[in-house]
């Protein structure tokens, strides 16, 4: 399964279309700014860089809301960077290029007209590189940034990934040894697992997180499996491990993309605070923490050299937010927060949720509603992000233009079968998560001869639906062909006029 | 009597130990419950080398107890070969040679005059090498192991060793980050884990494996800290990985040293048994069943060339031995993979009872009543394990040899040393002996075996002063009655003393 070419890596089925927030540059930059530091001055327009952007899919959308910014995307699979292309090429993209390479071989020699990156990105790929490409990437930070550049890492954590590591030891052996098809590799390393679970085999309960994760296994699809567990190389890591590494490229850790993590050791019980707290080593304290709190995957923001400390008080005066998935009235909060959850009072946040409900607030606003001292507000903005809550608008002024583009191209493309789940949001500068079937909405409205008539959208959705054979779902149950005929011109009906408005304010569609 | 023990260096570090394990016959009677053939050939001396064999005292006692075999012992370390050699000069052995050398040089280029050898033994020493290093000590076996030779190689084992990758990780952190050496990084990870516990840091409820580890590590000497924790390479292997690289040598896996890990399969409820044997291959097998009952070591035998074993009768003569006295009419607790086994009297005491006065064969043993609903053989195998019962050996040495040995060993200990067991001649092996034990014998080797119960009592009141031991406790006359009347007897029988 595995040849030179790839190092070891698994390139039998390709990777997922994921798009994760926390690679956009504004995410970036709020997480450094949660963390108590002004965000690096930049001259120009930002570069991005992101190593090892499999399909694409996520760095076309972080393109198309950001067209002031140059984004590059690196991959070793051609597959991988062939879609990416013509993902960017059908939106009209001319702010992204994709480079088929391999860090090896760009640690060796770096492209001069590759230049440096304002920020780089790398989700997941260290776990699952040799320790010898390990030391590639970090060869490639050298070269990539410069003095304030913001470089991103997400990888598999210890120790909560120690845990899986029997079950990846067996998949990897089953899928060298047995000769079988990936797919059947992972079926049947699954269900020997849930045999030797069944029979209370003592393995499982000295490592209770595998209990937990195979349980999500039955939900979680063969691509992801296979491209977590069957490369030759797979290493959960401490977070010092890493920061040893990135130093080489003179890169300080600066913040965690999980915003919530900026609160640490802060929000820990008095005592295990005081432990974690007093030890003087960065990355030992860091490493600590992770072990305190069972750490699961870390999103580490390295920074290349030293930044200033945060002159304003978090979130920053100017910033205003908006409200993107309302929690159900009077229901506290269950946020998850590293291996714990952390519960927020619904009198705690209504306020500034119910503000918020009218419209985007800037943060003067919400701090006066919210009436709390400035690390609470602190703590509840964060907390709100974490939990999708709330989200932080771009600075005006936004073109909204190339993103309406990409989402147009999207949506057709999920009319053809394409496994896509998110749209780009100018006016966030990130992506949103949405349905299959609003985007087929969104794609039968786009092509409606009259957008005003929901009965043609409606119809337009029909087609579209037959064509590809996708049913109608209410409440996570199928709807019979005949009721969902039905009932869609009710929908369509329904979807211009909220959705497209809340698209419209979050820069979705024009 | 030479004074080399006064030498004893508390901080020169590691394995002051014997292991049973590592005997040639144990060897062999593992490999046949394996189900393989015991290399053994008649006519000539076996020849044993044991790769990394630290202080060497695991050797000399095996050379004192197989008086007629060859024994060589490599290490790295210079100051482990000095104490290695002193031993055996000070106990006049003849038959076992130290050679300090590098893996390395060894794997380019292995000295002709060492020859080939039937027994290679590895005690841990996989665990702590750089990949590199791995590579030479395959290579140095592909070198040494003679046709049907046995490999003994014992490392620290996935999946059970996972829930101690977070200590060593921070003691390792610890001591780079101080530049410290000795115990105190890992005593200072150890405070850290323990204070994280006591403020109920949400990890212990994941790895419900690490503070039981952790506290059993309070009462271990601070070289096993240093040597297990702060060791710059710290593999934890997977049987499949071992067995791997190891068939580069050629070599192939037979069985378990741990007795009773060849047993596993048998004492596994139908559940867990059925999936394993699914497996086609021995190494897949071998993993599983280690995932099932989370191993933590491994004690592998391999063999060049091995033979399956034909027909069953081929150990029904085997002389064994009483490993120990047992006092009568105690229940008996002994751990195994696949838990941990409580036994009343009633189902070991005919066995006990067998071989309280002189050897019995396994044949005898294994036609015995039974008396409880345990079978026979897996009575009998498991007092192997819990040490109740000793083979003795094919070719059993000589008891002054042995006694010679036993003699430097106990005065080592009444010089402080940490030495635990005795050369056994009849077993070819080692049995387990307490430091009053050891003081005892030093007592009565000194009186040239004329010292009456209550000399005995004197000597070793003052040994123990001398040791800075509190004896106002220690009842030394019941020690020394109880000395006389059973340890003695049993030691004559095993060949520890002449």
């Amino acid at each position: 399964m595995s040849n030179d070419r790839t190092h070891g890596y698994n390139t039998s089925v390709g990777y997922t279309f994921g798009f994760y927030r926390e690679l956009a540059p504004l995410w970036l930059d709020l997480c450094v700014q949660a963390a108590g530091f002004e965000v690096p001055r930049r001259s120009g327009s930002p570069r991005y860089l992101e190593l090892g952007c499999g399909q694409g899919f996520g760095l076309c959308l972080l393109a198309a809301v950001n067209p002031a910014s140059e984004f590059v995307g690196i991959d070793i699979q051609p597959d991988h960077i062939a879609h990416a292309r013509q993902l960017a090429a059908s939106a009209g993209l001319a702010n992204v290029g994709f480079v088929e390479a391999d860090f090896a071989e760009l640690a060796h020699r770096w492209p001069s007209d590759f230049g440096t990156f304002d920020y780089v990105t790398l989700h997941g790929i260290l776990t699952w590189v040799s320790p010898t490409l390990r030391q590639a990437v970090a060869d490639c930070l050298v070269h990539a940034t410069h003095e304030g550049s913001l470089v991103y890492a997400g990888y598999n954590a210890q120790p909560s990934w120690l845990g899986m590591i029997p079950f990846q030891h067996f998949m990897k052996l089953f899928d060298k040894e047995s000769g079988k098809p990936t797919n059947a590799v992972i079926e049947n390393t699954v269900k020997l697992f849930e045999r030797l679970r069944d029979g209370n085999a003592p393995g499982f309960q000295v490592l209770p997180v595998l209990n937990a994760r195979l349980q999500m296994m039955r939900s979680q699809s063969a691509s992801y499996l296979s491209h977590e567990y069957l490369n030759d190389h797979w290493q959960p890591l401490w977070h010092s491990e890493v920061a040893r590494l990135f130093a080489q490229a003179g890169l300080q850790f600066t913040a965690s993309a999980t915003i919530s993590d900026n609160l640490l050791p802060a929000t820990l019980p008095a005592k295990l605070r005081s432990l974690v707290s007093k030890q003087g080593d960065n990355s030992l304290r860091q490493d600590v923490q992770d072990f305190a709190v069972n750490q699961g995957f870390r999103r580490d923001i390295f920074c290349r050299g030293e930044l200033q400390p945060l002159r304003d008080s978090f979130p920053p005066d100017r910033a205003r937010f908006v409200l993107l998935s309302p929690p159900e009235p009077g229901a506290d909060l269950a946020i998850p927060f590293s291996s714990q959850r952390i519960s927020l009072a619904y009198r705690e946040f209504a306020p500034v949720v119910e503000a918020l409900a009218g419209g985007p607030r800037s943060v003067a606003e919400l701090a006066a509603i919210a009436g709390l001292s400035s690390s609470d507000f602190r703590r509840l903005m964060v907390l709100l992000q974490q939990a999708n809550v709330i989200g932080v608008m771009a600075d005006e002024p936004v073109a909204v233009a190339p993103a309406a583009k990409l989402n147009a191209a999207i949506a057709r493309a999920v009319c053809d079968r394409a496994p896509y789940e998110q749209l780009a949001a100018a006016r966030l500068g990130t992506a949103i998560a949405v349905s299959q079937i609003e985007l087929m909405l969104l794609d039968a409205w786009l092509n409606a001869t009259d957008r005003t008539d929901a009965n043609a959208v409606a119809e337009g959705v029909w087609e579209r639906m037959a064509r590809i054979g996708q049913k109608l779902y209410q409440h996570g149950r199928q709807v019979d062909d005949a009721v969902a005929k039905r009932q869609l011109p009710g929908v369509a009906a329904t979807f211009m006029q909220d959705n497209l408005a809340r698209w419209r304010q979050l820069g979705v569609v024009e | 009597m030479s004074d080399w023990s006064h030498g004893y260096n508390v901080s020169m570090g590691y394995s002051y130990g014997f292991y049973r394990e590592m005997a040639p016959d144990w060897l062999d009677f593992c490999a046949w419950i394996g189900g393989f053939e015991p290399p053994r050939r008649a006519g000539r001396p076996l020849r044993y080398l044991e790769l990394g064999c630290g202080q060497g005292f695991g050797l000399c006692l095996l050379a004192a107890a197989n008086s007629g075999a060859e024994f060589l012992g490599v290490d790295f370390q210079p100051e482990h070969i000095e104490h290695a050699t002193g031993l055996a000069e000070a106990a006049g052995l003849t038959n076992v040679r130290f050679v300090r050398a590098d893996f390395l040089d060894l794997a380019a280029e292995w000295p002709a005059d060492f020859g080939t050898f039937d027994y290679v033994t590895m005690h841990g020493i996989i665990s702590y090498l750089s990949p590199p290093l791995i590579s030479a000590v395959i290579q140095c076996l592909s070198h040494s192991v003679a046709e049907g030779g046995l490999v003994y190689v014992s490392y620290n084992a996935q999946p059970g060793c996972l829930s101690t990758v977070p200590l060593q990780h921070i003691a390792r952190r610890i001591k780079e980050i101080e530049n410290a050496d000795g115990a105190a990084p890992a005593e200072e990870a150890i405070a850290l884990i323990d204070g994280l516990a006591a403020a109920e840091a949400p990890v212990f409820q994941v790895m419900p494996a690490l503070m039981p580890r952790v506290e059993a590590l309070k009462t271990r000497d601070r070289n096993y800290l240093v040597h297990e924790y702060l060791s710059e390479n710290w593999n934890l292997f997977w049987h499949s990985d071992v067995a791997r690289q190891l068939r580069a040598a050629p070599l192939d896996f037979v069985g378990s040293a741990t007795l009773a890990d060849n047993l596993v399969m048998e004492f596994l409820p139908q559940p867990l048994r059925e999936p394993i044997l699914e497996q086609p291959a021995t190494h897949v097998r071998q993993d599983l069943q280690d995932f099932v009952i989370n191993q933590a070591f491994r004690r592998d035998i391999f063999c060049r060339e091995a033979r399956p074993r034909s027909g069953g009768a081929g150990r029904d003569a085997m002389p064994v031995h009483a490993a120990a006295t047992v006092l009568p009419g105690r229940p008996l607790t002994f751990d195994t993979a696949f838990g941990q086994i409580e036994w009343a009297p009633e189902v070991f005491a005919n066995i006990v009872q067998a071989v309280s006065d002189g050897p019995k064969t396994l044949g005898e043993l294994f036609r015995l009543p039974r008396a409880t609903q345990w079978m026979s053989r897996h009575v009998l195998l498991l007092a192997f394990h819990a040490n109740l019962l000793a083979i003795e050996a094919a070719s059993p040495g000589d008891p002054a040899t042995a006694q010679r040995f036993n003699a430097v060993t106990a005065r080592g200990v009444c010089g402080g040393a940490p030495y635990d067991h005795l050369a056994a001649a009849r077993l070819g092996s080692g049995v387990r002996a307490t430091q009053t034990e050891m003081l005892l014998l030093d007592v009565w080797l000194e009186s040239g075996g004329s010292a009456s119960v209550s000399d005995l009592a004197d000597g070793l009141e003052r040994r123990l002063s001398k040791l800075g031991r509190d004896s106002a406790n220690a009842e030394p006359r019941a020690a020394a009655r109880t000395f006389v009347e059973n340890t003695m007897p049993l030691w004559r029988r095993l060949g520890v003393i002449a």
